[in-house]
C-alpha cells in the first residue's frame, strides 16, 4: 500500500467536515501569513538599517592605510593615504564598483562664540556624497542622509558646513549662523577657520547626528594642512557584491598599495546587535505560531479520529496494518498543512504587497532620529520557512492522534458509538 | 484437517470492577465450504466468537488454529496481513466508508494487495456484479438503501477472495424481504466460490437457511449442529 493510494481518501476525509477543516486551514494559513508579515517586516527593517548606514556614511567598503585599524585610532595622522589617485584608479577598475569617494574624519572644537563643543568632523567630497547617499530600489526610502534644512555642501562654498540635527539643537545653531572650527593640523599645530552653517542633516545614526559635522574635503585638507586623505569610501552596485569585491581588494591590491579594507558589516556593530536581537525575537514568534498551529490541527485531527473510531476499526479489520492507518492519518495532517501553507503564502504575499504599497509609519529606529515608513520584504527563504512551519506543525500535531488511533483494539473500535 | 479449529476459547471483559465472561470455553471446528449460523440471544457470545475467529480480538485463554496456524501468536501487523488474505467481514451496521463511492468501498481492501489498477477494477466489477449492484458503483453509501449498502459490504468482503467471510448479524438492520435477499446472495456466493460463511443471527428465518446451525447461550455452545 503506497501513500499515494491513500491520497484520495485523505483528501475526502479533510472535506468531510468542511467547516471544521476550513477553520483549521484558516489557522494554518494565518500562521504562515503571520510569519511572512513579521519576517518580512524584520527583513525590511534590516534592509533599511543596512542601506541607511551604507548610504549615509559607511559605504560598502572603507579603505585605509595599512595599520590604521590597529594603530590609527591613537595616531590617525600617521596612517593617511598620501597618494589616493592610483588607489582610486585601481579600485575603479574592479567589477561592480560604482563610486569611490575620499574622506577625512577628525576631531575638532566648534565654537559659537557663546560655547564650545567637541565635534566629529568629516571632510567629504560633496558630489561623491550626493551619489553615495542615493538609495534605489527600496520603497519609501530614497536617501541615506537627509538634508532637513538649508542646502547641501558645495565646492563653490568651501566654508559652508552641514551640522547633524542633534548637534544643531545642542548648540542652538541654525542655517546661516557662523561658527569657528578649531583643530590640530597634521603637523600638530592649531588651526581654525570661520564657517557658515549651510544646512542640517539627519542620518540613521543618532550618535553621528549629535556630534557630526561635514565640510568640503578640500577645506578640511587646508584646515589640517595636508593633501592626504584618511579613507576612501567604496560604493558598490549592490550590497551582495561586498564579499567578492572585498576579497579582490585583500588579495590583489592590499599589498601593492599598502592599504587595508573593511566591509560595512565590520563597522556596523550596532546594526549587527539589532539584527541578532530581532532574529531571536523572530525565532520566539515562530515558536508561538507553531504552537498555535499544532494545537489547532491537533484538535481537529483528534476530533475527526474520535468521530471515525468505528471506521478506523473497520479499515483495520479489512486488513490494514496499524502503521498504514497511522500513515493515512498523518497524511491527512500533512495535506492540511500543505493546503493551509499554500493559502498562507498567498495571503501573506498579498498582504505584504499591500502593506508595502501603503507603507507602515514607524518611529525612529533604535539609535536613529528620523521617522520612516516600513514595508514588508518577502524573500524566498521566508516563504520556505512559513510553508515549512505550516506543514511540519500540521504533520507533527497529527502524530499523537494517529498513534492513538492505530493502537486501538479493533473490536473495541467497532463497538464505538 | 478443519480449516478453523478453536480450542477452549475463553474471553473475559473487565468493566470497572466487574468481570464479564463472554466466552466460557468454546471448542469449535469449521470446515471448508461451510455456511454456518451462530444463533443465540443477545449477550450469548456470538459477536465475541466471530471477533476471535476474525482475529480482531484476542482470547483470554484458548487457541485458534487457522489452517494449522496459531493466529494468537501473530504480531499486530501479521494479523492484519492474515485478515487481508483470509478473512472478509460483513457488519450489522454495514460500516462502509461514507466518503467513498460503492465502487471505491469495494476496491479499498484491494489496495492492500499487489494488483494493478486494471486488475483491481476488474475484480470490483465482478464483486459488484455478484451482489447485483453493477449499476450503482458510483453512488455514495448515503445514496443507497440499507439492503444495497449491505450488498456493497458483502462485495467488499468478497473482493479479496478470502477463505472465510464472517458476518455479524448481517440482516438485523434490514427488513425481512431484504434480509432474505442478502442471505440468498451469501448462499449463492458460498456455493459458487466455496467461500466459508459464518454469521451470527437471532432470526429464525436466517437460521433456517443455514446449512449448519450452532446454538450459543451464556458464552457456551449448546448445540453445534451437524457439519456438512
Amino acid at each position: 500500500m503506497t501513500t499515494v493510494e491513500f491520497l484520495p481518501l485523505a483528501f475526502r476525509n479533510i472535506r468531510r467536515n468542511r467547516m471544521r477543516s476550513m477553520v483549521t486551514l484558516a489557522a494554518i494559513a494565518f500562521g504562515a501569513a503571520a510569519i511572512i508579515l513579521a519576517g518580512g517586516f524584520f527583513q525590511d527593517t534590516f534592509l533599511r538599517m543596512r542601506e541607511g548606514l551604507i548610504h549615509s556614511h559607511l559605504g560598502h567598503i572603507q579603505i585605509y592605510k595599512r595599520g590604521y585599524w590597529d594603530q590609527g585610532t591613537a595616531r590617525p595622522f600617521e596612517y593617511l593615504i598620501e597618494s589616493p589617485k592610483p588607489v582610486v584608479e585601481a579600485l575603479g577598475s574592479l567589477p561592480n564598483v560604482q563610486l569611490i569617494t575620499p574622506r577625512f574624519s577628525f576631531s575638532g572644537l566648534l565654537s559659537t562664540g557663546e560655547n564650545t563643543v567637541s565635534v566629529m568632523v568629516q571632510g567629504v567630497n560633496p558630489d561623491g556624497e550626493v551619489r553615495l547617499r542615493r538609495i534605489e530600489g527600496i520603497p519609501h526610502a530614497d536617501t541615506g542622509l537627509a538634508i532637513l534644512e538649508g542646502t547641501d555642501l558645495s565646492n563653490d562654498d568651501p566654508f559652508g558646513v552641514l551640522l547633524g540635527q542633534g548637534l544643531a539643537r545642542a548648540t542652538r545653531l541654525s542655517v546661516g549662523d557662523s561658527v569657528i572650527i578649531l583643530t590640530n593640523t597634521v603637523a600638530g599645530s592649531l588651526n581654525a577657520y570661520d564657517f557658515t552653517v549651510r544646512g542640517l542633516f539627519a542620518s540613521p545614526s543618532k550618535e553621528f547626528d549629535d556630534r557630526g559635522l561635514r565640510m568640503p574635503l578640500e577645506t578640511a585638507q587646508r584646515l589640517l594642512r595636508t593633501e592626504a586623505v584618511e579613507s576612501l569610501i567604496v560604493l558598490l552596485r549592490d550590497t551582495r557584491h561586498t564579499e567578492s569585491v572585498l576579497a579582490q581588494i585583500h588579495h590583489g591590491m592590499a599589498e601593492t598599495y599598502g592599504i587595508e579594507a573593511k566591509a560595512w558589516h565590520e563597522l556596523a556593530d550596532f546594526y549587527n546587535r539589532v539584527v541578532a536581537l530581532y532574529r531571536r525575537q523572530f525565532v520566539v514568534l515562530i515558536a508561538i505560531i507553531a504552537v498555535i498551529v499544532v494545537l489547532s490541527v491537533f484538535n481537529t485531527v483528534n476530533m475527526s479520529i474520535t468521530e471515525r473510531t468505528r471506521e478506523i476499526g473497520t479499515i483495520m479489520a479489512l486488513g490494514f496494518r496499524p502503521s498504514e492507518v497511522r500513515r493515512l492519518l498523518l497524511l491527512e495532517g500533512l495535506l492540511m498543512g500543505i493546503v493551509g501553507g499554500v493559502f498562507g503564502l498567498l495571503l501573506g504575499t498579498a498582504l505584504a504587497h499591500l502593506l508595502s504599497i501603503v507603507g507602515i509609519p514607524m518611529p525612529p529606529p533604535p539609535g536613529g532620529t528620523v521617522e520612516w515608513r516600513a514595508a514588508i520584504k518577502v524573500v524566498p527563504e521566508l516563504l520556505l520557512m512559513a510553508f515549512g512551519v505550516a506543514t511540519l506543525s500540521a504533520f507533527f500535531s497529527s502524530w499523537y492522534p494517529a498513534r492513538r488511533a492505530s493502537g486501538l483494539v479493533i473490536a473495541d473500535a467497532l463497538r464505538h458509538t | 484437517m478443519s480449516l478453523i479449529q478453536a480450542q477452549s476459547l475463553k474471553k473475559l471483559y473487565r468493566l470497572g470492577k466487574t468481570v464479564v465472561e463472554a466466552l466460557r470455553g468454546v471448542d469449535l471446528s469449521i470446515e471448508e465450504g461451510e455456511f454456518t449460523a451462530l444463533a443465540g440471544p443477545s449477550g450469548s457470545g456470538k459477536t465475541t466468537l466471530l471477533n476471535l475467529l476474525g482475529c480482531i480480538e484476542v482470547p483470554t485463554e484458548g487457541v485458534i488454529l487457522f489452517d494449522g496456524i496459531d493466529i494468537g501468536r501473530l504480531t499486530a501487523s501479521q494479523k492484519a496481513d492474515f485478515r487481508a488474505e483470509n478473512i472478509g467481514f460483513v457488519f450489522q451496521t454495514f460500516n462502509l466508508i461514507p466518503v467513498l463511492t460503492a465502487f471505491e468501498n469495494v476496491e479499498f481492501p484491494l489496495l492492500k494487495k499487489n494488483l494493478s489498477r486494471t486488475q483491481r477494477h476488474k475484480r470490483v466489477e465482478e464483486a459488484l456484479e455478484a451482489v447485483g449492484l453493477a449499476q450503482l458503483g458510483r453512488h455514495r453509501p448515503d445514496e443507497l438503501s440499507g439492503g444495497q449498502r449491505q450488498r456493497v459490504a458483502i462485495a467488499r468482503a468478497l473482493v479479496g477472495r478470502p477463505r472465510v467471510i464472517l458476518a455479524d448479524e448481517p440482516t438485523a438492520n434490514l427488513d425481512r424481504q431484504t434480509g432474505l435477499q442478502i442471505l440468498e446472495i451469501m448462499q449463492d456466493l458460498n456455493q459458487r466460490y466455496r467461500t466459508v460463511f459464518v454469521f451470527s443471527t437471532h432470526d429464525t428465518m436466517v437460521m433456517n437457511l443455514a446449512r449448519r446451525l450452532i446454538h450459543m447461550r451464556d458464552g457456551r455452545l449448546i448445540a453445534k449442529g451437524p457439519q456438512p
